[in-house]
């Protein structure tokens, strides 16, 4: 006989973890040890209950499941969490996979597909749906990381004090009279020194030197 | 040598008194000359006396008559104005005030000077008068609005003020001003009720029905598991199959009426989400940099700043040409600043004119219902950048 999966469920709707329960009833070697109803309590029940797998809705008051899995994940990076929602769609699995859940699954799926979730889950494998294999799991990876950007707080910088202070009024939201108005420079004294700005760090466009404001903003912070 | 004077002294005498007797002949031509030049000065004398004193009198008085009779006129226009009107000299003191003037303006005590009427006047009176020049402007009179206009006029040392009352207008003005207000608040209270209901009647679907058919479902698949496969009829799967179609059905109901990732996964995961969607479709290339530190944002800020997106976006895509876009949201202590760049083809932004398009009016006044505001700073050929602030606390 297979080990016993000692199971976790989180999800808000009452109705919905009972009809789940009572489906697990005839699965032999899976343990329902606790129900939980937001993130928050998810959290505490986890450490003291220490499930095997964590079946749990994103949505959820208090505390998303997502805000949860990224927390537990800091505290135990071994969790493994599988999403029970109401979407599967490219965007959850993206989100989930990026919180450090090992799998996601529509909460329209078959019994059958549930429990071979779990049980893939269970065994350091992960699972997002039938059609979704590392190759593909990849590539949406690499699409949205493309387009979420990160603050770093390296970067190398050559500009003198003027230039510097423009960057980081541009990174406030003033427009280019505004911030001649606070310099008492003429607007064209402004331009002049985006101008630098961006032939001296190489930015091609305006989004990259908004882009590369909002990082400087963010390495002056720190 | 005695001989010699005496007969010179005898020769001088004989000859005196003929050369005496030559000059004082009338037959002199000096005489002659002196008597013309007499007649001609006596001639000039008397054409001044009589001809040009007279005729500079006469001008003198006609042009005083004439200015009198202007003077008149110009009093009687006055009187019968039906508008207040106040005549000054040049140094500001008031000469003349018609009827109504006296009744509206100085509430029957003349004042000496205009500056106890007109207490704003930034306007030089000397120079009016003398350059004959004109100059119109607005001002507050004991309540009333007036438009005023001040006319100089040099020859008569003089400035006409006429005072139009316009305290109707500027009320009519005031009053639509308010109006429109009103109307902008009334549209934005009825975009979020719609927004607030939308979110309403989605999560009454989700939370109630959707989870009733899930648990419904998940019976069902318990019941199905129980029977040996020969024993399931028909019934049986058509039952699963129409379960499955609402479960669809609803969940692509509640999607259209909110975006559920941006309550799900708040503003960042919805942006990300939608940017990259664009991305893979339209090839224009975005990135999205949310960065608030602590607690997700309050549900309406959210859904403004994502509705605000993706209508921006929306011009992106549609009119502008870009090739890349981004956006980024940041927060400092007392402001939420959203930035969305583009490289695209840019627009005159004339807040005189107001050459906007209709997505601008929409984003501008969805935030400032939110007491926020939104700058543009654009021109031809050089990308637009849209700053949407929002005061934060």
């Amino acid at each position: 006989m297979d080990e016993l999966i000692k199971i976790l469920i989180a999800d808000d709707h009452k109705l919905f973890r009972s009809g789940l329960i009572s489906m697990f009833d005839d699965i032999k070697d899976i343990c329902i040890v606790g129900e939980v109803e937001n993130g928050n309590d998810l959290i505490e029940a986890y450490s003291k209950l220490k499930p095997d797998v964590v079946v749990a809705d994103i949505s959820m008051p208090k505390l998303s499941g997502l805000e949860a899995a990224k927390i537990l994940m800091q505290k135990d990076n071994k969790i493994k969490i599988l999403f029970l929602t109401m979407y599967d769609s490219e965007d959850y699995i993206y989100f989930s996979l990026k919180a450090g859940a090992k799998g996601l699954i529509s909460k329209n799926a078959a019994k059958g597909e549930l429990v071979y979730a779990i049980k893939k889950i269970f065994d350091n494998d992960i699972y997002f749906g039938s059609d979704w294999n590392d190759v593909r799991l990849k590539e949406l990876s690499n699409r949205y990381n493309n387009v979420e950007f990160e603050n770093t707080s390296e970067i190398y910088v050559e500009l003198t004090n003027r230039e510097m202070e423009i960057l980081l009024y541009i990174a406030d939201g003033l427009t280019s009279n505004e911030i001649a108005v606070k310099l008492s420079l003429s607007k064209r004294t402004i331009d002049y020194h985006r101008t630098n700005i961006m032939s001296k760090q190489n930015l091609k466009s305006l989004p990259e030197l908004i882009r590369f404001a909002m990082q400087m903003k963010f390495h002056h912070k720190n | 040598m005695h001989l010699f004077i005496i007969q010179i002294f005898t020769f001088a005498r004989d000859n005196i008194w003929e050369y005496l007797n030559s000059f004082l002949n009338l037959e002199n031509p000096i005489y002659i000359s002196l008597f013309i030049v007499a007649v001609i000065f006596i001639f000039l004398y008397l054409v001044h006396r009589f001809l040009v004193i007279p005729l500079r009198h006469k001008y003198l008085f006609e042009k005083k008559e004439l200015e009198l009779k202007h003077a008149n006129l110009m009093a009687l226009f006055s009187e019968l104005d039906p508008d207040p009107l106040v005549r000054i000299n040049n140094e500001g003191n008031i000469i003349f005030s018609n009827e109504i003037a006296n009744i509206l303006l100085f509430n029957n005590t003349k004042p000496y000077h205009i500056d106890k009427i007109i207490k704003d006047a930034n306007f030089n009176i000397k120079s009016i008068i003398t350059n004959n020049c004109s100059k119109s402007f607005l001002t507050e009179i004991n309540n009333s609005f007036y438009s005023i206009f001040i006319r100089g006029s040099s020859n008569l040392n003089i400035a006409q003020i006429y005072f139009h009352d316009i305290t109707d207008i500027k009320n009519y003005e005031i009053e639509l001003k308010k109006s429109q207000k009103h109307l902008e608040d009334l549209s934005n209270r009825l975009q979020n009720i719609l927004e607030s209901e939308r979110q309403r009647i989605a999560a009454e679907l989700h939370d109630s029905i959707g989870q009733k058919i899930l648990f419904l479902k998940l019976k069902i698949d318990k019941i199905l598991h129980k029977f040996p496969e020969d024993e399931k009829t028909n019934d049986f799967t058509e039952i699963t199959e129409i379960i499955n179609l609402a479960i669809k059905e609803l969940r692509d109901v509640v999607f259209q009426l909110k975006p559920n990732i941006l309550e799900e996964m708040g503003l960042g995961a919805a942006l990300t989400t939608l940017c990259q969607k664009i991305t893979k479709d339209s090839g224009i290339r975005s990135s999205v940099n949310v960065s608030i530190p602590g607690k997700r944002l309050n549900n309406s800020i959210e859904i403004l700043l994502y509705r605000l997106a993706q209508e921006a976006i929306n011009n992106i895509c549609k009119h502008s040409g870009a090739s890349e876009f981004n956006i980024h949201i940041v927060k400092d202590h007392k402001n939420l600043v959203m930035i969305i760049s583009d490289d695209g083809s840019g627009f005159i932004t004339d807040t005189k004119n107001n050459i906007q398009g209709l997505g601008i009016i929409n984003m501008k006044n969805r935030i400032e219902g939110f007491h926020g505001s939104l700058k543009i700073e654009s021109s031809p050929n050089s990308g637009t950048v849209l700053i949407f602030e929002l005061p934060f606390n």
